[in-house]
């Protein structure tokens, strides 16, 4: 007698895709080390702006 | 009608309570294992005291408060803001037996710095501090970054649909994977990888700086959990004066900003959405107001005269804006220097930067530049809205992760957290006056603390008065779990004392 419920295969799927291993299966790794340098540049290009209002402040004030 | 909570319910709290307790105590492994290596046996006695007294309290709990039902909201919420009083409690005993403390009050006023990554403290003689504490004090701010209860689901839960109760009570409301404990998981993944780059990157500089590899690495690791957690913690005196290093500011400021973004944005930009960081209401929000106050406070410097030229304003100015912004509290100059060298524009925008704070669900405290952004659209919204038809139908829009459409009833619940938190600003500033200080030192004091900041212009010290050092511990506790949980515990024990 067929006792399973809608879909037993994609629910299962699902739960092994979300599961903790596939968080740092190897194919992820070069994804999250680019994520991770975009971070750092974004806020290296923050400080670079910083630098560059302060020369035209200081050239403005003097 | 209020109903007292049953017995159960007291049950399931202890229950929960305990399991965290528990995960406080695994932590303290870090620091006797540090202690060890450094044979600082009695630091090492110390941490074993602390560990047992964790685990008993903890099993003890578990064992006591038997019950096999979940958590419902309001208990999970009581969970969050109630573990975190009894983490601060058992947290503080190793500070106050490393006799570092004045008081064992001192001792829960660094603790709670801590877990909140505040960074405010009344350590005395820091210099010298061993190594095994200056370990703890920095690995309960990189944990309290990410959360007791995140550690604690990460590791001892199995899962459950409590577990997500209580890592909203804990001040963050975004899933990263459609299970909490997952989330949790990717939480600790970011944060992990972020460690082992950062303390890397950190190390090459203090080789460089001529420090001997073993020093290089303990300063380099407490260097990188102060800034990634938004601590502020620096295991010296001078703080980032110490390094006198360009090459260590910016990564520590780089990582201090990258540490204030949401978790949500951390894995949308680690799982191929790079564009995400452009577009996001959160990182455009912080990035408009972090570049037009730290030109404000670089214009009131050049005013006052106190840099000469444009690299030395620029570092100083920046570090601290971004500091204060990311809610980080690192600074490269003298506590007192805000008051006696910077001048008031510089000192205001530190203050709002301060209250602005970093992104939602991160371990950056404040407003968040969530709300912000969104209070703006929305006041920019009301006044389109004024200069069109009556008939006319005006959709705003926002992008946080995915496109969303501005409410009325989020405008509202942000204007409300706003207003809550002025008025709390408000009131540490006031405080500071009855105590007998200068209300703008007492405010940029009551706001770094209530932000969870950590930036000081010389109010907190040891010599502080007990009743400011409970309220800053109070105003550090409400900063970083916001309002919700604590008026959930407020409930709860009226409901306790005043419920049929």
């Amino acid at each position: 007698m067929e006792t399973k419920g809608p879909f037993p295969h994609r629910v299962k799927t699902a739960n092994k895709k979300q599961s903790f291993p596939s968080l740092t299966a190897g194919e992820n790794w070069g994804k999250y080390l680019a994520g991770l340098a975009t971070e750092i540049f974004f806020g290296l290009g923050l400080c670079l702006i910083a630098l560059i209002i302060a020369t035209i402040l200081l050239a403005m004030m003097r | 009608m209020i109903l007292r909570p049953s017995a159960d319910s007291h049950r399931v709290i202890g229950k929960y309570t305990g399991k965290i307790l528990v995960g406080l105590g695994l932590l303290m492994l870090v620091p006797l294992i540090c202690s060890l290596v450094y044979q600082e046996w009695s630091v090492a006695l110390d941490f074993t005291i602390s560990f047992s007294l964790c685990m008993v309290v903890g099993f003890g709990a578990q064992a006591f408060f038997r019950t096999e039902r979940d958590l419902t909201w309001s208990e999970g919420l009581v969970v969050a803001a109630g573990s975190w009083i009894w983490a601060v409690l058992l947290a503080a005993i190793p500070y106050y037996l490393s006799g570092h403390m004045g008081s064992y009050l001192d001792a829960c006023f660094d603790a709670m710095s801590g877990f909140t990554t505040t960074g405010l403290f009344v350590l005395q003689d820091l210099d010298h501090l061993s190594n095994g504490m200056n370990v703890w004090r920095h690995v309960l701010t990189y944990t309290g970054g990410q959360g007791i209860v995140v550690i604690a689901l990460t590791f001892l839960f199995k899962g459950t649909a409590g577990a997500y109760k209580m890592y909203v009570g804990e001040g963050k409301d975004e899933r990263l994977l459609p299970n909490v404990v997952q989330t949790a998981r990717a939480i600790w993944l970011v944060s992990i990888v972020y460690l082992v780059i950062g303390t890397a990157a950190l190390f090459v500089v203090n080789l460089w700086l001529g420090m001997s590899p073993a020093r290089g690495f303990i300063l380099a690791a407490q260097q990188f959990m102060g800034a990634w957690s938004t601590g502020g913690f620096a295991p010296m005196s001078y703080n980032g004066m110490y390094y006198h290093s360009l090459a260590a500011e910016l990564i520590i400021i780089a990582i201090a900003i990258a540490g204030s973004f949401n978790f949500a944005l951390h894995w949308a930009v680690w799982t191929g959405k790079r564009k995400e960081i452009f577009k996001n209401i959160e990182t455009i929000t912080f990035s408009i107001s972090l570049i037009c106050l730290t030109s404000v406070a670089m214009w009131g410097l050049i005013k006052m005269g106190v840099y000469e030229d444009s690299l030395s304003l620029a570092r100083k100015a920046f570090y601290i804006i971004a500091s204060g912004h990311s809610g980080t509290g690192l600074t490269v100059i003298y506590n007192r220097s805000f008051v006696t060298m910077w001048g008031p524009i510089a000192m205001i925008a530190t203050i709002i930067v301060m209250i602005i704070g970093g992104s939602a669900c991160s371990t950056a405290g404040g407003l968040k530049v969530f709300r912000v952004g969104i209070f703006v659209k929305s006041i920019l919204a009301d006044v389109k809205r004024s200069m069109l038809p009556e008939s006319a139908v005006l959709k705003v829009k926002y992008h946080h992760v995915k496109d969303s459409y501005l409410t009325d009833k989020l405008s509202k619940s942000v204007a409300m957290i706003i207003t809550l938190f002025l008025i709390t600003y408000l009131s540490s500033g006031f405080l500071g006056v009855l105590y007998g200080y200068d209300f703008t030192q007492a405010l940029f004091e009551g706001v770094s603390a209530l932000s969870t900041c950590g930036l000081s212009c010389g109010v907190t010290t040891p010599a502080m008065p007990d009743g400011m050092k409970v309220a800053y511990i109070l105003y550090m506790w409400l900063g970083r779990l916001e309002f919700l949980s604590i008026f959930a515990v407020g409930g709860y024990l009226y409901s306790v004392l005043r419920g049929r």
